[in-house]
């Protein structure tokens, strides 16, 4: 039987040069790639200028059954994608996985980046997004109060309550590597990160307090993986139409959102870690390991899909059996069957070790996924509207260049911002990989650097 | 259900075997005299004919609305002679056709044409309806006593004096669309255009649904608009209270606070509900036919049919300044008002007196998806058919 690579191979004094070393002063090609991302980000705020300046008619929407487009469907994918890093901190950090403290930092970041693009989704897609305020509960003289029945409500306060959690548990982990940075820099980056770093000092109380709160926090954010998803599927789930109204969406939701999140993880670490030199710190030993959860992710999601068809035939209702029956054979079948395709059989080479190991086999799977997890929520969204109770109300869309601006304009803003944090933020938590390298004893008293 | 330019149906059989389809633009030839048309594939035409209307290529006559070039008159193939009677001999035998290779978008309403056994349209034998006279039919009304305990979660919706709700007897109705047109000119509805209804954007609050069936009715209309129901599956689901359920039990659109999240439409099992992709324009001198009582919507909110609850409303005032209560018949919406084989009967389901309580009584009264539970109020009368 072959050695099973450590989850780290990094000694305990090189741990703040590599780390830190990613923040060097950047390349040119940098700026450039960025400059290119930023230039799509652009395009897709001009789109939606456009759009609020003349109508969502502008769309390639096609009523009276397909109202939701794929601004919806993105709007489900991101948040799913937001998903794998709450499980990677939290989860896994409950269950004392090691292999989680390399890439913890950088899948919280990705999580952060996802929410703010899943929430520009249902902004954009409103009919009148100026007013789109009148879903906080606040008091106003009209003395209207949002209705808390619908689950668009539910869903609105959910991915809120995620967004705050999984920013103050990424910034709770991120304290000390502030410090850590403040003390080797000089000028006004001192002082921005000294700002930020909160008058860390690292001593025995300040370590206790944040153990604490970290570990309360992760609890808190725990609850939290489980509900977001499942409550967005209840956007589907409550609604009355075939193909939408089915008990099994939670789950299904949920195992989706994950699975689609640890491609996207192995979608932007592979290449980070070729980038900026640290194979020895994010290890091929923890991408096999998120490889091996897809696995599962991939079952669990495959298993509702047969579910799903089961049950419409099974219930004998001629409205759920001709939605299934036209998912798997009707005008969008080839989507259907890329998406079993990519979603489902692709994950199941991680059962070949060799495949697993090798980080381009890896990357090129992780793409994959991602591909056949975006059409999945086409298929579930617009799939699901296009046939629907009255034959003469079916009719088929496609999103227009509107649609496709602000969809490549959110990939290239995953993209910008994900380079901006590793160039500016330690992508790896520095003092937990410290902790997990092993504290290093020297003439027999504690080692201090300098 | 063609909204735009001219066209010429074709059965679709003999379109599959000159393999023409929907919008290739064919050449019909008679004699020297030859007009250009996109075809139109639909079963009501028999094999071997085609069939058009009269009047189309008007461009040159009428200003900035109509397009030109999509299709020629037929009147330019009449021969000109003169029948019996006096009028225009208007079928033209022996006309050729050919396909020219241009295609021009034919922008029809409907998607799908056949029910696909689903029990939407629904009809009954001559010989059924006589032995069930009398009896009562299978519906939920959507009054406190269509609520139970065993099939509802909340409680039932307590009525103020009137609970509006309306039948439509399928067996009555000849598709004319008389009931469209009206509705379109009480409510000032949107007109969009031939690119917005290809992209099924018309904007109708009640339009003929028309499907085809290989028995007996082999065709049949559903006028189809909001079924006001009063378990409604649109008025959970909006985060902002625009749809509203108001006392006499109307589903009420409030245009003000609607902020276009459009969950209330894909909710919807009938899919009535229309939105405002754009601000839709009435040019001068057409804002002068708008009707005063009604609000003109503007984009980004859903509107749909609302009872022409201004009518109601002027009907009540009317009342209530004369002490008394609104007579049944007393006033009636805008498609019943207009409908010439009296499909449509609008009235208070509350009085047992009134004709919507007397008609909706008897066996062939059915809800379009009444399984769902959600107590519509359109109650409509199956189509009786016979042999004969």
């Amino acid at each position: 039987m072959p050695e099973i690579e450590p989850d780290l191979d990094v000694k305990f004094e090189d741990v703040d040069r590599q780390v830190l070393g990613t923040l060097w002063r950047p390349s040119l090609v940098f700026w450039f790639v960025a400059f290119l991302l930023f230039l799509g980000f652009s395009y897709g705020l001009a789109a939606w200028g456009y759009l609020v300046a003349t109508g969502m008619g502008s769309t390639g929407l096609r009523p009276p059954g397909v109202m939701w487009g794929i601004f919806l469907g993105n709007f489900v994918f991101w948040i799913g994608l937001a998903h794998s890093g709450t499980l990677i901190s939290a989860i896994l950090y409950l269950f004392r996985a090691r292999f989680r403290t390399s890439i913890n930092r950088s899948a919280e970041a990705m999580t952060m980046i996802c929410i703010m693009m899943a929430a520009s989704y249902p902004l954009i897609h409103l009919g009148r997004s100026w007013i789109f305020y009148w879903l906080f509960p606040y008091p106003d003289q009209r003395q209207i109060w949002p209705d808390f029945i619908s689950p668009l409500m539910f869903d609105f306060l959910a991915v809120s309550t995620y967004f705050t959690v999984s920013l103050i548990f990424w910034y709770t982990g991120l304290v000390p590597d502030l410090a850590i940075i403040r003390d080797r820099t000089v000028g006004l980056g001192r002082r921005i990160y000294g700002y930020f770093a909160l008058g860390w000092t690292g001593s025995a109380s300040q370590w206790h307090h944040y153990a604490t709160s970290y570990l309360l926090i992760a609890g808190l954010a725990t609850a939290l993986v489980i509900s977001v998803h499942t409550v967005v599927s209840w956007d589907f789930a409550l609604p009355i139409q075939p193909g939408w109204h089915s008990t099994i969406f939670p789950p299904y939701f949920v195992a989706g959102a994950i699975h689609s999140g640890l491609a996207m993880v192995l979608t932007l670490l592979v290449p980070m870690r070729r980038i900026f030199g640290i194979q020895n710190i994010i290890t091929n030993r923890t991408l096999e390991l998120i490889a091996e959860t897809t696995l599962l992710t991939g079952g669990i999601l495959g298993y509702s899909y047969v579910i799903e068809h089961f049950m419409a035939w099974y219930s004998a209702n001629v409205f759920e059996h001709q939605t299934f029956v036209f998912r798997a054979t009707g005008y969008y079948a080839w989507i259907f069957w890329l998406v079993v395709f990519c979603a489902i059989i692709c994950p199941l080479f991680f059962f070949f070790r060799g495949i697993r190991t090798s980080p381009i086999w890896l990357f090129v799977i992780s793409i994959l996924i991602n591909i056949g997890m975006w059409w999945e929520r086409f298929v579930i969204v617009i799939q699901s509207l296009a046939q629907n109770y009255l034959p003469y109300q079916w009719g088929f869309y496609w999103p227009n260049w509107v649609e496709l601006a602000w969809t490549l304009a959110t990939f290239c803003f995953l993209l910008l911002a994900f380079m901006l944090f590793a160039k500016f933020l330690p992508s790896v938590p520095i003092a937990e990989v410290k902790k997990e390298a092993g504290m290093p004893m020297h003439k027999g008293g504690l080692y201090r650097e300098e | 259900m063609i909204t735009w330019d001219g066209w010429v149906e074709i059965n679709p059989g003999t379109a599959k075997k000159l393999n023409i389809e929907k919008g290739n633009v064919i050449a019909i030839r008679a004699g020297t005299r030859t007009i250009e048309a996109p075809a139109f594939p639909y079963t009501g035409i028999p094999a071997g004919t085609l069939a058009m209307p009269i009047g189309h290529d008007h461009a040159w006559s009428f200003g900035r609305y109509v397009e030109n070039g999509a299709s020629g008159n037929p009147r330019d193939l009449v021969e000109g002679q003169i029948d019996k009677a006096g009028g225009l001999v208007l079928t033209v035998p022996g006309v050729t056709i050919e396909k020219t290779g241009r295609f021009v978008a034919v922008a029809n309403a409907d998607g799908y044409a056949y029910q696909h056994g689903r029990r939407i349209a629904q009809s009954i034998t001559l010989k059924d309806y006589s032995d069930t006279l009398g009896e009562a039919p299978e519906i939920t009304l959507p009054l406190p006593s269509g609520w139970s305990k065993e099939r509802d979660f909340y409680p039932a919706h307590e009525h103020v004096g009137y609970r509006w709700g309306m039948v439509i007897d399928l067996d009555r109705c000849i598709g004319c669309q008389a009931c469209v047109v009206a509705c379109y000119a009480e409510n000032n509805v949107g007109l969009v255009g031939k690119r917005n209804m290809l992209m099924g954007r018309g904007m109708s609050w009640l339009h003929i649904e028309r499907y085809f069936e290989p028995e007996q009715p082999f065709v049949r209309f559903l006028p189809m608009l909001c079924q006001h129901c009063d378990s409604a599956p649109c008025e959970s689901v909006c985060p902002v209270f625009a749809p509203h359920h108001d006392p006499e039990g109307i589903n009420n659109q409030v245009y003000n606070r609607c902020i276009g999240t459009r969950d209330c439409n894909e909710n919807c099992p009938w899919k009535v509900r229309r939105f405002n992709w754009f601000t839709w324009k009435h040019d001068h001198p057409l804002e002068w036919q708008l009707n005063p009582d009604v609000t003109v919507r503007q984009r980004g909110v859903m509107e749909k049919c609302s009872f022409c609850i201004q009518r109601v409303v002027q009907a009540k005032a009317v009342a209530t300044s004369e002490g008394r209560k609104v007579r049944d018949g007393e006033f009636t919406t805008a498609c019943a008002q207009t409908c010439p084989a009296d499909v449509i009967t609008f009235g208070n389901l509350m009085d047992p007196e009134s004709r919507v309580s007397k008609l909706l009584n008897q066996a062939r009264g059915y809800q379009v998806l009444g399984r769902l539970n959600t107590k519509t109020a359109i109650i409509y009368l199956k189509k009786i058919t016979q042999e004969i």
